[in-house]
């Protein structure tokens, strides 16, 4: 029996535009409750239609924990916060057996869900909590169960976890170790809005409190949503160009650009191949294609990669980022696998 | 609107003709430079006809290939192609789709196709080519004239020429060439100054250089001939003059074997009957032996005259005209003081003693140079010169009679006595004592600090 899945026919325009009209609403009911984030907007939907856990990371009062609530709101799933702190124990996240006496008078174990048991779990401040806290999040994360004393439980479909942290007051936290960076489908970066927006934030909202919601969707229509995504088509040539960009960001790979091979330590995982491919998919379904085109690789790549890249030290010193790393890797790859010689350049076609 | 196949073959196209020039470029560069080498070569050397070298078009024709070849390895895949045109087209994916999938409804909606253009500099290249080109056509087009000129340059060695057949003729004038062997040789100088040509300069200078070595062999012969022949007649010049002007101081045997001796140097040479008959019956009076001393010189001038002239000709150097003039000398007042100081009995005691130089040796009787023991000689900064004999002076070696020549006597050493040389010396046989090493001036203070230095003790050792 062959493992390849086979290719299901592409997704027709009709097929396409409800869901696509959906995803609309969705953002524009998001751009409504917070105002000038549409960039950001976008990625995270990417990030909730592709199924993928999300990083936010931004200094306070930016509206990392506002974007949540409000997306937990409009797509009407359980939402749990869980305000992460040094002294969080794995058990009051997962759960934990008490003992209970039961109608007929024994006493027993019974488990008492903890809140990760939940559609949409906002972890605040992750990075506050002790890496055996925050390690009691990976099998939640990757496998979407929880095993406790043996037995392993299911977390409701979907489920999301959508962490928080802050890059300063950097006292007293726990970086996220590697394989927990790793299950996160995106990190992104949450900076504060322009004067303009502020401006529109204050005159128009009592506390800063955004406006309810007029519309939002149902469960059904997401899991619809969930169903075009994964029948968005993926061309071979584009899978090859996200292996070629994988691998890539390895020094030791013979399409490795410069920076990758002076400042990238340690490159990204097999998952960030499945990542890239998976976001692109709802990348291009939010732009209303059934294909998944070089374009969308290229948008998605920084917020997938930039926390899977480990920069050496020489990165340091120099300021280099995961951000210019892999926007120097996207210039210096070229995409289609076209190979020409160093003295042969393509001009590019001017559209009217 | 290009239809996306369409578009495809255009790109696939034009890129084909540029890969095909890009690696037809430098193929044809190369080719054009060697066709034109190989060109002028064949106008200059044969006799080719300019018309049937434009063959070497094919070789265009061959590298062209070659660059088609190249080029069809170097192509792209239809699918990049299509991936290229997807993404300058802004189609989303969807053309690379296309040729795994069914668009369907999407088919109307794929946006302009537009071929992309390719562009490459190729600007160094043609450059190069275009010189490549440049230089066949000049290989091409040079005057055959030219070309003729530099095949048939002729070589200038009259004057080499000129100086051998002289030398040539000065030796068959003074007999020291055969006439035929003289004539061959003037015939193959002749012979050489005709097909002396500047496309083998090589050969033509090779070929003189074996006749001017043939020439100066055969003179320096000849002047070996002379330089023995002139020391001959010097020692009969010698024997002449002894016997005419120190009668007094010579003993009548010695007188006897003298006359002997000279009537084999003279072996009849310019002697008149008279004297010649006289000669062999050892019966001379003065006025004959002056006769003869003068036949002597009058020989001794015409061997010079020779020489002189061989010398002249460049034939013979300095060196061994020197030595012909020195062997032929007769040193008549220092003969005449020997006699007067050595009293000799017989020709073998005359020569033997005459022969060593200096004034006695070290006690009486002849003996070598005095000795000089103030400053030693070293050999360092000397080397041998390797020389090899000339036929008269090994026929003279091969004659010379072996003789004794001892300074002092031998005094054997007795065993015990100490070594008086090398490292044993000073050391006493038989002692029983230890060999000591000499130890010399310059080393003594190292020895000294070797052996008063201090001694690490075994705690030392040990840490």
């Amino acid at each position: 029996m062959s493992s390849e899945v086979s290719a299901p026919a592409l997704l027709q325009p009709e097929e396409l535009a409800p869901a696509v009209e959906l995803t609309a609403k969705l953002r524009e009911q998001l751009d409504r409750q917070l105002l000038g984030r549409s960039e950001l907007h976008n990625l995270v939907l990417v990030a909730v239609l592709s199924r993928g856990h999300l990083l936010l990371e931004g200094v306070p009062g930016v509206g990392k924990t506002a974007l949540v609530k409000a997306l937990a709101q409009l797509l009407h799933l359980d939402f749990k916060r869980v305000q992460f702190t040094p002294d969080l124990m794995p058990g009051d996240i997962l759960g934990a057996h008490i003992l209970q006496e039961t109608s007929e008078g024994r006493r027993e174990m019974q488990f008492r869900p903890g809140p990760v048991f939940t559609n949409l779990l906002l972890a605040d401040e992750i990075n506050r909590a002790s890496p055996k806290t925050q390690s009691a999040l990976l099998e939640a994360m990757q496998e979407r169960a929880v095993t406790l004393l043996g037995t392993t439980r299911p977390l409701p479909e979907p489920f999301f976890v959508l962490a928080s942290q802050n890059p300063i007051e950097l006292e007293g936290t726990y970086p996220l170790p590697e394989a927990q960076l790793d299950r996160f489908l995106f990190k992104l970066i949450v900076t504060t809005v322009e004067a303009e927006v502020l401006d529109r934030i204050i005159s128009t909202r009592r506390h800063g409190a955004p406006p309810a919601p007029t519309w939002s969707m149902s469960a059904d229509e997401l899991w619809h949503i969930f169903s075009i995504v994964d029948r968005i088509y993926l061309p071979r040539p584009v899978s090859r160009y996200i292996s070629r960009l994988v691998a890539a960001t390895h020094a030791d790979c013979a399409e490795a650009p410069p920076p990758v091979r002076n400042y990238v330590a340690h490159g990204a995982s097999p998952r960030a191949a499945i990542a890239i491919a998976e976001s692109a998919r709802a990348f291009a379904m939010l732009a209303g294609r059934p294909t998944v085109g070089f374009d969308d690789i290229k948008a998605v790549a920084a917020p997938v990669l930039n926390h899977r890249l480990i920069l050496n030290y020489k990165a340091r010193l120099d300021r280099v980022d995961a951000f210019a790393v892999v926007r120097e890797l996207l210039t210096a790859l070229e995409e289609t696998g076209l190979n020409l010689p160093s003295d042969m350049k393509i001009r590019e076609v001017q559209h009217g | 609107m290009e239809h996306p196949d369409k578009a495809i073959q255009n790109f696939r196209r034009q890129l084909a003709v540029l890969f095909v020039l890009k690696y037809a470029l430098p193929l044809a560069t190369v080719y054009a430079f060697v066709w034109g080498a190989v060109v002028l070569v064949l106008r200059a050397g044969t006799d080719v006809e300019s018309k049937s070298l434009l063959w070497g078009l094919a070789g265009v024709v061959v590298c062209l290939a070659v660059a088609v070849v190249l080029a069809r390895r170097r192509m792209p895949t239809e699918t990049a192609m299509r991936a290229l045109l997807d993404g300058q087209n802004g189609c989303g994916g969807l053309l690379m789709a296309e040729a795994e999938q069914e668009l369907g409804g999407w088919r109307q909606r794929m946006p302009t196709l537009t071929s992309p253009t390719v562009r490459w500099d190729g600007r160094r290249g043609g450059t190069l080519l275009a010189l490549a080109v440049g230089f066949v056509l000049v290989c091409f087009l040079v005057p055959k004239g030219l070309a003729d000129l530099l095949a048939d340059a002729p070589l200038d060695v009259g004057q080499e020429i000129t100086r051998l057949m002289t030398q040539i003729a000065l030796l068959k004038a003074e007999a020291v060439l055969d006439p035929k062997r003289a004539e061959a040789l003037a015939e193959k100088l002749a012979e050489l100054h005709e097909h002396a040509s500047g496309k083998e300069p090589a050969r033509t200078l090779e070929a003189l250089d074996h006749l001017r070595h043939l020439t100066q062999e055969a003179a320096r012969q000849a002047a070996e001939q002379s330089t023995q022949s002139h020391q001959r007649l010097g020692e009969a010049q010698a024997l002449a003059q002894a016997l005419e002007q120190n009668s007094d101081l010579i003993d009548p045997k010695l007188a006897k074997e003298m006359l002997a001796e000279l009537a084999g140097l003279m072996n009849d040479n310019g002697l008149d009957p008279e004297l010649t008959q006289a000669l062999r019956q050892q019966k001379l009076n003065a006025q004959q032996l002056n006769k003869v001393a003068q036949a002597i010189l009058g020989n001794k001038s015409g061997l010079m005259r020779r020489m002189g002239k061989l010398h002249k000709a460049g034939l013979i150097d300095d060196e061994l005209l020197t030595r012909c003039r020195k062997a032929g000398e007769c040193d008549c007042e220092g003969l005449r003081e020997f006699l007067c100081k050595n009293k000799c009995y017989s020709l073998d005691d005359f020569k033997s003693k005459s022969k060593f130089g200096g004034k006695g040796g070290i006690n009486r009787g002849s003996g070598a140079a005095p000795m000089t023991w103030g400053k030693p000689g070293s050999e360092d900064d000397f080397k041998f010169k390797e020389d090899v004999l000339p036929p008269s002076a090994l026929d003279t070696l091969k004659s010379t009679p072996l003789q004794e020549m001892r300074g002092g006597n031998v005094v054997h050493k007795k065993s015990s006595d100490p070594a008086a040389s090398g490292a044993l010396e000073g050391a006493a046989a038989g002692s029983g004592s230890a060999n000591t090493q000499v130890i010399l001036p310059r080393h003594r203070a190292a020895v000294e600090r070797y052996f008063e230095r201090q001694m690490p003790t075994k705690k030392q050792e040990n840490k």
